[in-house]
């Protein structure tokens, strides 16, 4: 059984007892496994899930002490672990010329936006996501699946509140848009109809 | 309006697809890492067993890169996974010098040239080199990158992030002769070049104030390697990057605890390197900055694994991959990436290259 301490408390007693921070695996790798399965696919969200709690064991000294729950910081590490391969994916490709993105070897997250969710959501909401840019996508789902409120996913993706707010209005509106829906912005007041 | 506001939301909860559990042998390999990570008496105990059978392998690996660039190529390519052949670029090629004195002879090299500072109209230019031993094709299968070969590749980057130019290898079998020129769209959380330098100048070029600035939650006590590495690593091949700010990157790459630096590294290109690597005993990979010995420029960067862990599965003291592929695909963990800078500049077109 892991101690009844807050996540601020084992991680702080993780940077001199590094092995406390096993408390904290046992704690929440469940729940970052099934968002970063949702995300990538059960397959890579294995390898995803290891790494982003070895990543955060070694950033373990960054966690912000003001908040007891770690659930956010983790949710972001596991956001980032999913970025960064994206971004590194797509450096890579335009560095070899590939400009076009719909050809060939897709990166993952265009996997997880494209393919894999197509196959589980449905062409519709799955084009939906694939609309949105990648820092759009990860704010939505972040509320969507892994049920983070506008506060925690402010500290999970490290941006102030406030760009949450416009962050996801942007991408509920294109979002709208893509699902076919009239744009709320262009509407106005009057009746959708 | 509020109401209508969650329907977006509403939907994609709905629509949240149904995953399995965490499957207890992923979780269990998972959580021995980290308690292997975590523990440091397993990590002194691993450290031989991971080092004796790949030193040799290392040397060996250094001198095959040595011979020539094509070879290296070669050998990655027909590298089948069994982790008998040496691997290239090894993390223990080369001869190991003294960290702290190479970098502050850097730093004290790099500061004094004069500071660029481009405008948005400009092109940033870069004449690169890459080569990955993979490559994740469609459907996560793997392949090997533009059919084993090193690609070469000139590409050019509007400060302003509009558009981005190349010429050279590429992937879709566009003329290679020709400058293809397209518009870049951005991500909302991508910035663009001029951002990136607008941020890299007010960046303190103290050390001790550079280190807090970027990791301002490590305490003064604890080790920041993990952090400033990787970003020395992505900063430093920024072409703007202001070379006070480059020295300051050298000194305190110097005085992190899990560096080394190894001199007589061969690059991809060819070339003899210095080798800045952030090196953890117990990691399966190492990553690698490469500076040109005489000048200090930033010369390119390398992934090497330093023992396989398809030999080896993580056990006690072992990280496992840090790579993303699928478990599947054991062929997929055999990684080594490197891209080199042949050239790079600051240019007024498309097209041009820097006058040296």
């Amino acid at each position: 059984m892991t101690e009844p301490l807050s996540d601020r408390v084992l991680i702080e007693r993780s940077l001199g007892e590094p092995e406390c921070f096993a408390a904290l695996f046992d704690r929440h790798s469940a729940e970052i496994f099934r968002y970063l399965a949702r995300r990538v696919g059960p397959d890579v969200a294995e390898d995803a899930t290891a790494e982003t709690f070895l990543t955060a064991f070694r950033k373990r000294d960054r966690f912000s002490g003001e908040r007891d729950d770690a659930r956010p910081w983790l949710y972001g590490i596991a956001t980032r672990t999913i970025g960064e391969h994206r971004r590194a994916e797509a450096r890579r490709r335009r560095a070899l010329g590939r400009l076009d993105t719909t050809t060939a070897a897709e990166p993952f997250e265009e996997l997880a936006a494209g393919r894999v969710s197509a196959q589980r959501l449905g062409g519709r909401l799955a084009g939906m996501l694939g609309r949105l840019s990648a820092g759009e996508r990860d704010l939505l789902l972040l509320i969507a699946w892994a049920d983070l409120t506008y506060e925690e996913a402010a500290e999970a993706l490290d941006v102030p509140v406030g760009t949450v707010r416009s962050r996801l209005h942007r991408a509920r509106r294109k979002a709208r848009k893509a699902l076919g829906g009239a744009d709320p912005l262009t509407i106005g007041e009057r009746s959708p109809a | 309006m509020k109401g209508r506001d969650m329907d977006e939301l509403e939907l994609l909860r709905t629509a949240r697809p149904d995953v399995p559990s965490y499957p207890e042998p992923a979780r269990e390999k998972a959580r021995a890492a980290l308690i292997a990570a975590a523990d440091p008496g397993s990590r002194r105990r691993a450290v031989p067993a991971i080092r004796r059978p790949w030193g040799l392998a290392g040397v060996a690996a250094g001198l095959v890169v040595a011979v020539v660039a094509a070879a290296v190529v070669r050998q990655a390519v027909t590298h089948d996974g069994a982790g008998a052949v040496p691997r290239p670029g090894s993390a223990t090629a080369g001869t190991p010098v003294n960290a702290a004195q190479v970098l502050s002879l850097a730093a004290d090299a790099v500061e004094t040239r004069a500071a660029v500072r481009p405008r948005p109209d400009q092109w940033a230019y870069v004449k690169k080199m890459s080569y990955s031993s993979v490559d994740r094709g469609a459907e996560g299968s793997v392949r090997v990158a533009g059919g084993g070969r090193a690609m070469v590749t000139e590409v050019w980057t509007r400060f302003d992030g509009a558009r981005e130019a190349y010429r050279g290898d590429n992937m879709v079998d566009d003329d290679r002769h020709r400058l293809h020129v397209a518009n870049l769209d951005h991500d909302a959380d991508e910035t663009t070049p001029i951002e990136d330098y607008a941020r890299l100048a007010v960046l303190p070029t103290d050390p001790g104030k550079l280190v807090k600035k970027l990791c301002p939650h490590t305490p003064s006590t604890a080790d920041p390697t993990g952090c400033v590495f990787s970003m020395a690593d992505k900063l430093l091949r920024d072409v703007a990057l202001p070379p006070r700010l480059q020295a300051a990157f050298y000194r305190v790459l110097a005085t992190l605890p899990h560096v080394v630096v190894r001199r007589d590294v061969a690059d991809l290109a060819g070339r003899r390197v210095l080798a800045v690597a952030e090196a953890y005993p117990r990691d399966f990979q190492s990553e690698q900055i490469l500076l040109d010995p005489r000048t200090y420029e930033y010369r390119g960067e390398r992934l090497v694994w330093t023992a396989d862990p398809n030999e080896a599965p993580p056990g006690a003291g072992r990280t496992p991959p840090r790579v993303l592929v699928s478990p599947t695909s054991a062929q997929a963990r055999q990684e080594y990436t490197e891209t080199v800078q042949l050239a790079a500049g600051i240019v007024d077109h498309a097209g041009e290259r820097p006058k040296s």
